[in-house]
């Protein structure tokens, strides 16, 4: 079938095929001659990150969220680039302010936001304690350390439903028999070690 | 516009087997493949790709052993694409609750519920429109008319055949030899960034044979108004987004800052967060107004399709018979909806609302979802701007309504999430529709495929993202749903107000601007002057790389036909002469539309070979980071050989040779 083809092809057509396969030779040389090799391209900043010694940083903060509210507490780190960092979120929910009702559990969500636009999964929960962790990947450590400047990490409190205290088994209509929570205070503790950056000499 | 002397391919005087038994054990094999490999890619590196061509080759490889017809391989692959449409639709949505922490795993329950409700309504509010997008209006769509030349020369061979597997070749080794995934031997798009301080602009293009062959079916006149929407979105609107909020820019909640790898990410991300809402206003505005302008039409397809069980008594010929619909079916559906929704809100008054917007959103969303797919493909339909305007509309009702914080947030995405099953399918529906239409299938055989296929992936959909949950982790770095972040932080965007809602009211003004200039031109007799709203709204939405190669592909088509009238000898008289640039003009187009069409298939099947080797995890590149150079020298070659064959029948005319006696004929129903 082929031949029978190539002989349906005028001295045109074959000229215009010939060129084409030349053009795809070269095509295909030249994408050997310029194309790079992916895996340098980070491949010995990386190793510099990791061989780095990491200095290790804290922060605390403290603050008051009313129910179904969103807010952000800032981490300023001038030192260095960020490797990883782990929040852990405290907060106390009232006793039952009578014997007769029983408080229900507030609910806080916690995540962190990246400076490379990312960040850690939300993590939800109404125990009293929450805590999320991010690592950032070597190439955005790498090219980060390369331009030298300084990151500003945001962790997001979301509080969310606060349970009231109601009775424990009969309806409380317009909330005439229970005592509502409007919000909790909370404590946020942030840990981080870093890589530093180069003191100008 | 009608195409009322179109003749298909398939007479509707012969009957020929279509919904068999084998077909419809081939089509739900098919559309549960392809419907997993597309929720994994979606979710792996956020695309999907397009089933229907691919379902074809392979409907037409495995029937044809066992005597299968043309009409059944159509059936297989509209199986199959509803099946892709459908996970596409359930992707862009439902993993949003996993990645921004509204669900900690999948719930089957809402999953299934949203998929077959949303894919069913699909397919029967695109039983009326096929009568009017299709038959009346004639849109266009391209990878319609691609799958249904693919499947003739398969069934009738002669030289159409070397046309269209040679273009094949071409579109299937360019993909493999471009592709990430692929041999990666140099990138699929060029670009270059112009410009300093806050204002740039990218300029590039993606080196795609099939996006030329997109725009050679589409032609200039289509063309040249998506890409003069390129040229607001890119090189207007985007240098004043930099302008205006600074590059590298803050992220749309103004969170956090981002250090951008390259200046190409700054501007996507500009687009992503700014520019991307004006496409969006166009087109919401824009698909509205449409839907307006073709009212009366609708309203009669509508009828038509209620009539569908009255078709054979009153003697509507086969390829004119539609799946019969019965008011009932919506009430189930609406039924459905009311207690899916409930379970989510635990609201009566929410869910009853929504339960009604639904239907509402869901129709207009799949008509413009449609109609896009008929103006530009369904393979580079803006689906994703569908599902932004899908959640924008949607969160926004529900507040309204009261909802608020996370609840509010997951009953938004599960509200959204049935619209967009919807408006998903429509797309593939509409361009299986057209190859049917061109093929001779009979559209109730067609429908009936439809939901066959929708209905296997939708019981299958939340199995197989659960799955995909355990094993990678949806979100995680392993499979990382690009798309979901996206939907999840703009619904968190909308209830936290932080909706950049000016960009949006840029495009809708932009919309009753082109109306208003479009009604005006009627008035005074000048209905040339009309700007197509949809192609310009489309210019803007879609990355400037995409369109570009699209113009080349129409301007190239159109420079083709100015070839031929220059070069053709005067015979002596001008009626001869006339004569002569009709059958020039007519080969050039027969050659044209195989070769494109052989083009975006090639493309399209390799995008599933690829598919299957990243999901099987081989490592096939040979470059690690490849150049662009190689590509657009390869690239410009394949456009000066596609021109080559337009108007090769010309030069031999010119030569003094006689034209050829059996020109590969093709009726598109254009």
């Amino acid at each position: 079938m082929p031949s029978v083809v190539f002989q349906l092809l005028s001295p045109e057509d074959k000229t215009v095929l010939m060129f084409g396969s030349l053009v795809f030779i070269i095509s295909i040389g030249l994408a050997f001659v310029m194309g790079g090799v992916l895996p340098d391209q980070f491949g010995d900043a990386d190793a510099e990150v990791q061989e780095l010694p990491l200095g290790n940083g804290n922060f605390t903060a403290s603050g008051q969220s009313s129910e179904n509210s969103q807010s952000e507490e800032t981490i300023p780190i001038t030192d260095g680039i960020v490797k990883s960092i782990t929040v852990k979120l405290d907060w106390s929910d009232e006793p039952a302010a009578r014997p007769n009702l029983a408080n229900q559990p507030d609910e806080f969500t916690v995540s962190i936001m990246s400076p490379y636009g990312d960040g850690s999964d939300p993590v939800t929960g109404s125990g009293g304690s929450l805590s999320s962790s991010y690592d950032v990947p070597e190439d955005a450590c790498a090219n980060a350390l390369k331009n030298g400047t300084a990151q500003s990490w945001i962790v997001v409190i979301d509080c969310g439903e606060c349970g009231d205290q109601t009775p424990p088994f009969l309806p409380t209509p317009f909330g005439l028999r229970g005592v509502s929570d409007t919000g909790n205070a909370w404590e946020l503790t942030v840990s981080y070690n870093y890589v530093p950056f180069e003191e100008e000499e | 516009m009608s195409d009322e002397k179109f003749v298909p391919y398939i007479p509707p005087e012969q009957n020929l087997p279509d919904l068999t038994i084998k077909a419809i054990i081939l089509g739900i094999v098919l559309a549960f493949i392809m419907g997993a490999a597309n929720a994994y890619l979606g979710l792996y590196v956020g695309m999907t790709v397009s089933a229907a061509i691919p379902a074809a080759v392979m409907a037409m490889t495995i029937l044809r052993p066992f005597k299968g017809t043309i009409l059944e391989f159509n059936v297989v692959n509209t199986m199959a694409a509803a099946g892709e449409g459908l996970a596409a639709g359930v992707i862009f949505t439902i993993p949003a609750l996993l990645v921004i922490g509204m669900w900690g795993e999948i719930h089957w329950m809402e999953t299934t519920a949203a998929a077959f409700i949303g894919g069913i309504l699909g397919v029967f509010f695109t039983i009326p429109l096929r009568r009017i997008l299709i038959v009346d209006m004639n849109l266009p769509f391209p990878e319609g008319v691609a799958c249904s030349e693919v499947l003739k020369v398969g069934e009738k061979g002669g030289s159409g055949l070397y046309y269209v597997f040679s273009a094949f070749a071409v579109g299937g080794l360019f993909k493999l030899m471009s592709s990430w995934y692929g041999f990666r031997l140099f990138q699929e798009r060029v670009e270059t960034i112009i410009g300093n301080g806050n204002s740039r602009l990218m300029m590039g293009m993606n080196v795609s044979p099939a996006l030329v062959g997109v725009g050679y079916i589409l032609g200039l006149n289509a063309c040249r108004f998506i890409f003069f929407g390129g040229v607001i979105g890119w090189i207007i609107l985007i240098p004043m987004a930099g302008a205006i909020y600074g590059f590298p820019a803050y992220d749309i909640t103004g969170h956090a800052y981002i250090d951008f790898l390259n200046e190409a990410e700054g501007i996507t991300f500009l687009w992503r967060s700014y520019t991307m809402y004006t496409g969006i206003g166009m087109i919401v505005i824009g698909g509205i107004w449409t839907l307006i302008t073709m009212r009366g039409a609708l309203w009669q397809g509508i009828q038509h399709s209620m009539a569908g069980a009255k078709a054979k008594r009153e003697g509507l010929i086969r390829t004119e018979r539609d799946f019969p619909m019965q008011w009932w079916f919506y009430i189930i559906i609406g039924v459905g909806t009311f207690a899916l929704y409930w379970s989510t809100t635990k609201s009566g008054l929410i869910s009853g609302v929504a339960t009604g917007a639904m239907f509402l959103f869901a129709f207009m969303f799949t008509a413009i979802a449609g109609y896009l797919a008929g103006v530009i493909g369904s393979s580079n339909n803006p689906i994703s701007g569908v599902t932004v305007c899908t959640l924008l509309f949607t969160g926004l009702l529900l507040m309204a309504l009261g909802a608020s914080g996370n609840a509010g947030i997951t009953a938004t995405i599960i509200v959204a999430a049935v619209i967009c099953c919807s408006a998903a399918i429509a797309g593939d529906c509409m361009q299986n529709m057209k190859t049917g239409h061109i093929l001779g299938s009979t559209p109730r055989s067609l429908q009936i495929a439809e939901l066959i296929g929708v209905t296997t992936i939708a019981l299958s959909i939340a199995m197989i993202l659960g799955v995909m949950h355990e094993v990678y982790g949806i979100g995680t770095r392993q499979l990382p749903a690009p798309q979901a972040y996206v939907m999840g932080g703009m619904v968190e965007a909308v209830f936290n107000k932080e909706i950049e809602i000016a960009w949006f009211a840029l495009g809708a003004f932009m919309a009753i601007f082109c109306i208003v200039f479009n009604e005006f031109a009627k008035r005074i007799g000048k209905e040339s002057w009309s700007i197509p709203i949809m192609a310009v709204a489309i210019g803007i939405y879609l990355p400037f790389p995409l369109t570009l190669p699209i113009f080349v592909g129409g301007l190239m088509g159109w420079y083709s036909v100015k070839y031929i009238e220059k070069n053709a000898i005067y015979p002596g008289t001008t009626e001869a002469h006339e004569s002569l640039l009709d059958g020039l003009k007519e080969r050039a187009n027969s050659v044209g539309t195989l070769f494109a069409s052989g083009l975006i298939a090639g493309e399209a099947l390799m995008g599933v070979i690829i598919a299957v080797i990243v999901l099987s995890g081989i490592d096939v590149t040979m470059i690690g980071l490849p150049s662009s150079w190689p590509g657009l020298l390869l690239f410009i070659y394949v456009i000066f050989f596609f021109f080559y064959l337009v108007t090769r029948e010309t030069r031999r005319h010119k030569r003094g040779g006689p034209l050829s006696e059996e020109p590969p004929k093709q009726e598109n129903g254009a």
